[in-house]
């Protein structure tokens, strides 16, 4: 067994040699105890929130409900979701994978340097991200006045499908390239060995023996990856592509019919659990692998030759599409200057802001995944699966619906924490719980319950067994998990706006205020500091992720 | 159990029955132990014996019986006592270290804050021969290292019973016999109560006092390793353990009359019984005129096993130690029983036909 | 174990600081201290709360947002609404308020300093500045006499994907419904389809027209007057882009202030309603913004055509309120 478990085995899974065969009982009886199911029900319970306002607010429509159900309207946003769901999850997975792969396990020169550079357009909101790839490849982008001279008369439209497409899988594909990056790392070279002197050529063992050891690890990226895309707003409103989150803006903001949004974002609902429930055969039984007992051996590092020069082009140009135009155009916007506009907050203040808020979520989130996790993991039952499944459903919902939803029961129920920074903090957990759920459950998957266990037979009781083996074990899992919660609510826009407490802003509410009336060069200066404060977490991140196991 | 029953046994249990859903893992299992003995539960994989080993921990709850460690009660119909208040160690299969802990953190994991801590530690990994490792983490130890630092730290609190899952199946072959006996020297020096769980025969009579053959979720026998070989008390003990011949005969008291003619019998019987001749015992002479023609040899350097075929068309198998002296495939034998063999009334309850199975 | 206990402290302290953070409590400052929800934006009114709390000594609470969202977060909040003011950025959603009884009936003489035109007929909510529906164009690409009389002209051929409109925007969608009213339903969706047909471009809002029409992306847009005149003023150039007022007259879309009626602070809120028809609110929105000042007696624009020249006399702002109607409209003509 190794020293530590892989570390950064982000979200979900875990072929690693430290992982070890599932097996019926744990530590301390084999039902969970009811401290763990009451913590784990809560948590659970705070995530339906959302879906129980959008159920009060369906049945307030009536018989209008079945009229927006069966819109021709409707049906076409549902495949537009659908095909751009499909498109989004299946182009990130292929250059997460990719990633991944040239990144860990080939002789790609500067090969460090790709992965992290690779992985920090997850540090952009996609409102940002979507603005420059207009102003680079729009109809009158940099790209075609560039282009003009040599008699490109028109550039494919970029507007809606193809627009929208390429943002959204630009700027989250890293969760593949993270997720698959850590399940690489973990896996046991010698399975690939074995499959090269049984005569199987280099690319058939990637497909044959690497690829079906790396699906759960596909799966749960993929994942969040499609949840992204359910629920962005930024990129589909700028490229113009009607999909279920600008439907369902369009509800609010058009007619103030909260209740046409709720019926369409049930239907999102009932989405999200047909992706979950693919992910959950995706990721199938998952198996978990032993190597031998002893240290794991480094992989040999796959010959790139004469594709090299193409391998190191592909990370400079999607480098340059998903993280370089993105700072450039905002660095344009910052030399552009204008009118320095001074605001109410400086700037150093939105900072701290952000970071504070973004800070206590991913915190918060973190101890809240990790009930619903063990409860999970370690005590498998239709409730537990439950309470995880209960959690995903926030983050696959517009933020404005789950911050309207929380409107809804704080200022009625709970007026003492309305607009408190608890209840923006409570919005987070709801919309980002699953972030932090992905990395622990694979942590945790990889530390053997025998492990607590033999801790039992030392005269530990559970809870000086969680405090003394679990949780060191969990430490990985724990920092990944808080690093990209963090990552996502620093740049979280509508929760923020809606429920927190008045008069306190964030680099994101800033950015958006100015450029909704276009005042660009005031957005650039927050919107490089949460660039930067992003990228700083995110260097963490893949510092931890780097370091040898 | 062989001898008078001592005042109180280091573990006992009575009646344990275990079911996960619709399936019977373990069916009212009985067992003692005294101090200072070590215990195998033998049986193929699946049998349940694992799942005993973890309802002695407490990590499993019996839905049926009583364990008692050490005269305390720590399961029954109202009691469970969870696995930190059992004072039972385990050695898990696969170790189950610490990764994040030192040999010595490992070690002393058990031990409580205060008192001599350092010098159990310290005892301990002296009387595993690991002192000089003991800043390393567990990745860093070959196999049996690792398996001597779970053996350690499960010894340190000083447990009234030390229970072992299988802890020499993850060693290669030729490590295993030299740890197997380390284990035992270490055990033994501890003055330690042991059951160890494990499907290889060879280890479970070689190591243990006492062996508990368990099949299909229950014990078929309880014996010493030596009496448990020489007289399996039923036909499937014997087929588990070791190699055995069966042939019909017709009992008489202490003897019985087969194919091979009259035989003694370790206990009197009468009528059709199925004797059970462990091919060791029987022993050939070249003969030309013998009523068993050798058909099949296999040679292994310190003894070689011989296929004879009978006059009737029964087979049997001979284990001889040494020299050939001219028995080579197709030579006529005479074949003979001089220790006295263990007979079973027919084995399917019925009257044994005249070419049963034999092996 | 150490990391659990420094977590456990650090949330604890956290929430402590969350509680601080809370509504203002209940100190003795309460009384002099207003909640606004605000859809306009934080750039473009900052200084003129700034002027009030200065003038007053009444401190300002905001919360920023789009005014939709604004409007549904009071919807949602019920009864307990922290909010005493509602500042929208359209009457749309001062109107679904009203609807909604959740909006105060403002003081007759407060309404009168305005026109009634741009103000609830039940006093429900008034309008402070005024932005007027234009036809922005690129002057290099095109010129004003090229420009259709009638909106009706863009569906024309040779228009054929030069056009730019944003039809999740608000106020594109109040001008939608004023043409129901004006037109017809009929008319209306006659002209969606054909705009529709003839690839007119999709935006999420206005400034992206104008960026557009500014960059040569399209020739023309629909969009709101006054955006010009903040961008060009915001860069401190001219650019390629110009406001055309249709003849006929425009819509006039209107900012305008409601009272909750659950707030508990109703005539320090109604300080600011008086503050926002006063002569220096007025010309702030006149001057920095480039609107419209609504007040009757406020000095307009010299720059800007006269109000009255624009403003068609048959059109009743209250009846703009079908925001329903017209996104069923927008939905069937497949625009949104």
């Amino acid at each position: 067994m190794s020293q530590s478990v892989p570390l950064g085995s982000e979200l979900g899974t875990v072929d690693s040699p430290a992982a070890f065969p599932p097996r019926r009982a744990v530590a301390g009886g084999s039902s969970a105890s009811w401290g763990l199911r009451i913590t784990s029900a809560a948590v659970a319970g705070l995530c339906l929130l959302p879906l129980v306002y959008l159920v009060v607010r369906s049945l307030q429509t009536g018989s209008a409900m079945i009229g927006i159900l069966t819109a021709p309207a409707t049906l076409r946003i549902f495949f537009n979701t659908l095909l751009l769901v499909i498109a989004v999850s299946a182009s990130s997975a292929l250059i997460g994978g990719l990633l991944a792969w040239l990144t860990v396990r080939t002789d790609l020169p500067w090969r460090r340097f790709w992965g992290s550079v690779t992985c920090l357009p997850l540090v952009l909101p996609s409102y940002v991200g979507a603005f420059a790839l207009i102003a680079a490849l729009g109809p009158t982008g940099a790209l075609q006045r560039w282009l003009a001279p040599l008699g490109v008369e028109r550039l494919p439209s970029l507007y809606g499908f193809p627009g929208a497409w390429l943002a959204l899988t630009l700027f989250s594909y890293p969760y593949v390239q993270l997720s698959v990056r850590a399940a690489l790392r973990g896996l046991d070279p010698s399975l690939e060995e074995a499959a090269r002197s049984l005569g199987m050529s280099g690319p058939r063992v990637l497909l044959a023996v690497v690829f079906p050891h790396l699906r759960p690890a596909f799966a749960a990226g993929t994942l969040l990856v499609a949840l992204y895309t359910l629920s962005d707003f930024g990129a589909v409103s700028l490229l113009q592509f009607n999909a279920f989150t600008r439907a369902i803006h369009v509800h609010y903001t058009s007619a103030l019919d909260r209740g046409g949004a709720a019926v369409l974002a049930l239907l999102l609902v009932a989405f999200t659990f047909g992706i979950l429930a693919v992910e959950y055969r995706l990721r199938g039984r998952a198996r978990y692998y032993r190597s031998s007992a002893g240290s794991l051996r480094r992989a040999r590092l796959a010959p790139l030759g004469a594709w090299k020069i193409p391998a190191i082009a592909f990370c400079v140009l999607l480098s340059f599409l998903a993280l370089g135009l993105p700072v450039l155009v905002t660095g344009y916007w910052l030399l552009q200057g204008g009118t320095a506009a001074t605001h109410a907050t400086p700037t150093a203040m939105l900072a701290f802001n952000s970071l504070f808020v973004s800070a206590a979520a991913s915190v918060l989130c973190v101890l809240a995944g990790l009930p619903i996790v063990i409860h999970a993991v370690r005590h498998p039952s239709p409730a537990g699966r439950w309470s995880e499944r209960s959690a995903y459903i926030g983050h696959a919902l517009p933020g404005i619906v789950v911050a309207l939803s929380l409107v809804f029961f704080g200022a009625r129920y709970a007026p003492v924490l309305y607009q408190t920074l608890f209840m923006l903090l409570l919005a987070y957990l709801v919309l980002f719980l699953p972030l932090a759920i992905g990395c622990l459950r694979a942590t945790l998957l990889q530390i053997s319950p025998r492990l607590e266990e033999a801790s039992r037979t030392l005269g530990m009781t559970s809870r000086q067994t969680f405090r003394s083996v679990t949780l060191p074990l969990l430490r990985p899992g724990l920092l990944t998990g808080a690093a990209l919660v963090f990552l996502t609510c620093m740049k979280e826009l509508p929760a923020t706006l809606l429920l927190g407490p008045t008069g306190f802003h964030t680099l994101a509410t800033r950015i958006w205020g100015a450029t909704e009336e276009a005042f660009f060069a005031r957005a650039a200066a927050p919107a490089l500091l949460l660039v930067l404060a992003s990228a700083c977490s995110m260097w963490i991140l893949l510092r931890h992720d780097e370091a040898p196991s | 159990m062989n001898n008078a029953p001592p005042p109180e046994p280091a573990i006992a249990c009575h009646g344990l029955s275990k079911n996960f859903g619709p399936v019977a893992a373990v069916r009212d299992v009985s067992l003692r132990l005294e101090r200072g003995r070590f215990l195998a539960l033998l049986g193929p994989s699946g049998c349940g014996k694992t799942t005993v080993l973890r309802i002695m921990a407490g990590f499993e709850a019996p839905d049926a019986g009583e364990i008692h460690v050490g005269g305390t009660r720590v399961s029954g119909p109202d009691t469970f006592v969870p696995p930190e208040r059992r004072h039972i160690g385990m050695v898990f299969q696969e170790y189950a270290l610490f990764p994040h802990l030192t040999v010595e953190q490992n070690t002393a994991f058990g031990l409580p804050g205060n008192g001599p801590r350092a010098q159990r530690v310290h005892e301990v990994l002296r009387l595993v021969g690991l002192e000089g490792v003991k800043d390393r983490m567990p990745h860093e130890l070959s196999g049996g290292q690792q398996q001597r630092v779970a053996l350690a730290r499960a010894l340190a609190p000083r447990p009234e019973v030390i229970l072992l899952d299988e802890p020499f199946s993850n060693l290669d072959a030729a490590l295993r016999v030299r740890v197997r006996q380390e284990v035992r020297h270490i055990l033994r020096a501890a003055g330690v109560t042991a059951i160890f769980v494990t499907h290889d025969q060879e280890e479970a009579l070689s190591l243990a006092d006492e062996v508990a053959v368990m099949i299909d979720g229950q014990i078929l026998q309880v014996d010493g390793p030596e009496r448990l070989y020489r007289r399996p008390s039923t036909h499937r003990v014997a087929t588990f353990l070791g190699d055995a011949n069966f042939l019909p005969a017709s009992a008489e008291g202490e003897s019985a009359v087969c194919e091979l003619g009259p035989l003694r019998l370790m206990e009197a019987r009468d009528g059709e019984v199925e004797i059970m001749i462990r091919p060791e015992d029987i022993l050939l002479e070249a003969n030309d005129t013998g009523p068993g023609e050798i058909v099949e040899r296999t040679y292994f350097g310190h003894d070689q096993l011989l296929g004879i075929r009978m006059n009737s068309g029964t087979l049997l198998r001979s284990r001889l130690v040494g020299c050939c002296r001219g028995l080579h495939e197709g030579q006529r034998v005479t074949l003979r029983v001089e220790t006295p063999v263990m007979a079973y009334t027919s084995r399917y309850g019925c009257p044994l036909l005249p070419n049963s199975p034999a092996l | 174990m150490t990391m659990l206990q420094s977590i456990s402290k650090t949330m604890l302290a956290l929430l402590c600081l969350a509680a601080g953070c809370g509504p203002v409590g209940q100190s003795g400052e309460e009384a002099q201290e207003i909640t606004i929800y605000s859809g306009r934006s934080e750039d473009l009114i900052r200084p003129l709360l700034a002027q009030f709390t200065e003038e007053t000594g009444i401190r300002v609470r905001v919360r920023y947002g789009q005014s939709s969202e604004m409007a549904a977060t009071i919807l949602e909040e019920g009864r307990n609404s922290p909010a005493d003011l509602f500042f929208s950025q359209d009457a749309g959603a001062l109107g679904a308020l009203h609807h909604a009884h959740r909006l105060a009936t403002l003081p007759d003489g407060l309404l009168e300093r305005v026109d009634p035109a741009f103000r609830s007929p039940n006093g429900a909510w008034v309008g402070v500045s005024g932005r007027a529906r234009v036809v922005v164009y690129n002057p290099t690409r095109v010129s004003p006499e090229e420009l259709p009389v009638d909106l009706a002209g863009f569906c024309a051929p040779e228009w054929r994907g030069r056009v730019g409109w944003a039809p999740p925007n608000a106020s594109f969608q109040s001008f939608v419904t004023a043409m129901r009213v004006t037109r017809g339903d009929a008319a209306a969706r006659e002209w969606l389809r054909c705009m529709q047909a003839n690839g007119a471009r999709a935006f999420a809002k206005n400034t992206p027209i104008l960026a557009a029409v500014a960059s040569g992306e399209i020739d023309v847009g629909l969009s709101n007057h006054y955006y010009l005149h903040t961008l060009e003023k915001e860069q401190g150039r001219a650019i390629d882009a110009r406001n055309h007022y249709p003849e006929g007259g425009t819509l006039i879309n209107v900012a305008g202030v409601g009272l909750l009626r659950t707030s508990p602070r109703q005539p320090l809120a109604l300080e600011f309603v008086r503050f926002l028809l006063s002569e220096s609110a007025q010309h702030y929105f006149t001057h920095t913004t480039f609107e419209y000042p609504l007040a009757r007696d406020a000095v307009p624009n010299d720059a800007l055509p006269p109000l009255q020249t624009l403003h068609p006399d048959d059109l009743d702002l209250s009846r703009l309120d079908d925001l329903g109607g017209t996104l069923k409209l927008l939905q069937e003509a497949g625009v949104l």
